[in-house]
């Protein structure tokens, strides 16, 4: 093979320095190098801008606009509704069926565009429903509880390998309040603690949850012991909502708010 | 509901894989059009399209060189027909003499604007080759797949666009800076 000239040489400089060269080629470049100065020369003019680039490549880039990915996502969402509106066209046989094929589109395609922008179910609502099934069940003299205890330490150990958070069942000193057990429930999309006190014919229940994506409720804001504690009302019951040890705590009871907030104050305490 | 649970994780797919890359895309999508409104729109486009086709996409490890494909792709066919300046091939002679006299110019006194700017003078076809090989660290193969063309010209592209660049700073640098860029609108 004849020995190649300096620009055929010059031109492989490039892929040489990058790498990317086969093994042959790169031993021949090499040869060519060590006995030609002014190839070398070339080799570090061009590997000086290389490096240039390369070092100021952080400076290069620079970060997309905050809106920019929200109007991606908003095209994502319109271009899906656009697509759902095109499969379901796409399957109607006749007008009537067309119609109602179209109705059911729109209102499934809503439900699903609006669903993402929902905000999260209030954690209020959802205690306080939860709350009137087991006092529900409780007036049918059907069982609640997964485990009845009185003893906190053994409520904390159940649940303890059930739940993945640390549950600790406040014992309420000073009232009259009594541990009537635990149970696992359902809501906000995962299992939840839930301890049942019970005094007299008072049923109060507390509920723990992680304390990450759940925004505490509105409503009437008091501070005890250095933690503040959001006191609501929904459908007649009082709510008192806290956080304490990276969860949130939600106490639902048919006693004053008053009386609510001494029990929170109580807990905080234990 | 098949239809319905199938487009959903497609949305969660896209927005898992595709949304980590917008600040790349965008970086990119700048030094290539040259203009940020016009690199908005070409993330976007790019994005879309990374989503119409996501079913296409096998291997999710190579979702950033699947997705600057598309970009490269989406630039040649979309914003180089519609070019707002004429390209300085002009520079082209003299500055590969300039830059192979192997002239002593310390290129690292270069400012970032300067550089910016001596990078944008650059054709589309060598500015394109020497960001995805230099700035984004793809390999000649990788690049030779975006572009559609041979590995040999991916090669003759970075070669002969660092010429040009080194060219271009040279000249900048005798003309006290004279290239003014990186602050377009």
């Amino acid at each position: 093979m004849p020995e190649k000239t300096c620009t055929q040489i010059g031109e492989g400089l490039s892929a040489f320095l990058d790498g990317e060269v086969a093994e042959a080629e790169r031993r021949e470049i090499e040869a060519h190098l060590s006995a030609c100065p002014h190839c070398r020369a070339y080799l570090q003019a061009e590997g000086s801008v290389r490096s240039l680039v390369r070092g100021r490549r952080e400076r290069l880039r620079e970060p997309a606009p905050l809106d920019l990915r929200r109007r991606i996502v908003q095209a994502v969402q319109a271009e899906e509704t656009q697509r759902r509106w095109d499969a379901l066209s796409r399957r109607r046989t006749a007008g009537r069926l067309a119609m109602a094929a179209a109705l059911v589109l729109c209102v499934l395609g809503g439900a699903f565009y609006f669903r993402s922008s929902e905000p999260p179910r209030s954690i209020v609502a959802e205690v306080v429903d939860e709350h009137i099934r087991c006092l529900m069940k409780l007036t049918k003299k059907e069982e609640v509880l997964d485990f009845m205890t009185a003893d906190t330490r053994a409520m904390n150990q159940w649940f303890q390998g059930r739940i993945d958070i640390n549950v600790t069942a406040p014992p309420f000193q000073g009232s009259d309040l009594r541990l009537a057990g635990g149970r696992l429930c359902y809501l906000l999309d995962r299992q939840r603690a839930q301890m049942v006190y019970r005094e007299g014919e008072h049923v109060i229940c507390l509920f723990m949850l992680d304390r990450r994506e759940i925004p505490l409720p509105q409503g009437h804001e008091v501070v005890v012991s250095s933690h503040s504690i959001h006191l609501t009302v929904y459908k007649g019951f009082n709510v008192a909502v806290w956080e304490d040890r990276g969860l949130t705590h939600a106490l639902v009871a048919d006693v004053s708010q008053d009386n609510l907030k001494a029990l929170a104050a109580s807990a905080l305490s234990s | 509901m098949y239809l319905f649970r199938r487009r959903k994780d497609a949305q969660g797919r896209f927005e898992a894989l595709v949304l980590p890359h917008l600040d790349a895309l965008y970086g990119a999508a700048v030094r290539m059009t040259r203009h940020r409104q016009d690199a908005e729109d070409l993330v976007q486009e790019t994005c879309l399209r990374a989503y119409r086709f996501l079913d296409r996409l096998e291997d999710e490890g190579r979702c950033r060189a699947w997705l600057f494909r598309i970009l490269t792709n989406t630039f040649i066919n979309l914003y180089r027909r519609e070019q707002r300046a004429p390209e300085m091939v002009a520079l082209e002679e003299s500055g590969v003499e300039a830059a192979a006299s192997g002239e002593e110019v310390s290129l690292e006194a270069v400012m970032d604007d300067e550089l910016k700017a001596a990078l944008d003078a650059l054709p589309d076809d060598y500015r394109t080759a020497i960001l995805l090989s230099d700035v984004e660290e793809f390999s000649y193969e990788e690049i030779a797949g975006m572009l559609g063309c041979p590995i040999g010209t991916v090669r003759s592209r970075i070669h002969r666009g660092r010429n040009l660049l080194r060219a271009n700073l040279i000249r900048a640098a005798g003309r006290g800076g004279d290239l003014q860029g990186g602050s377009y609108a």
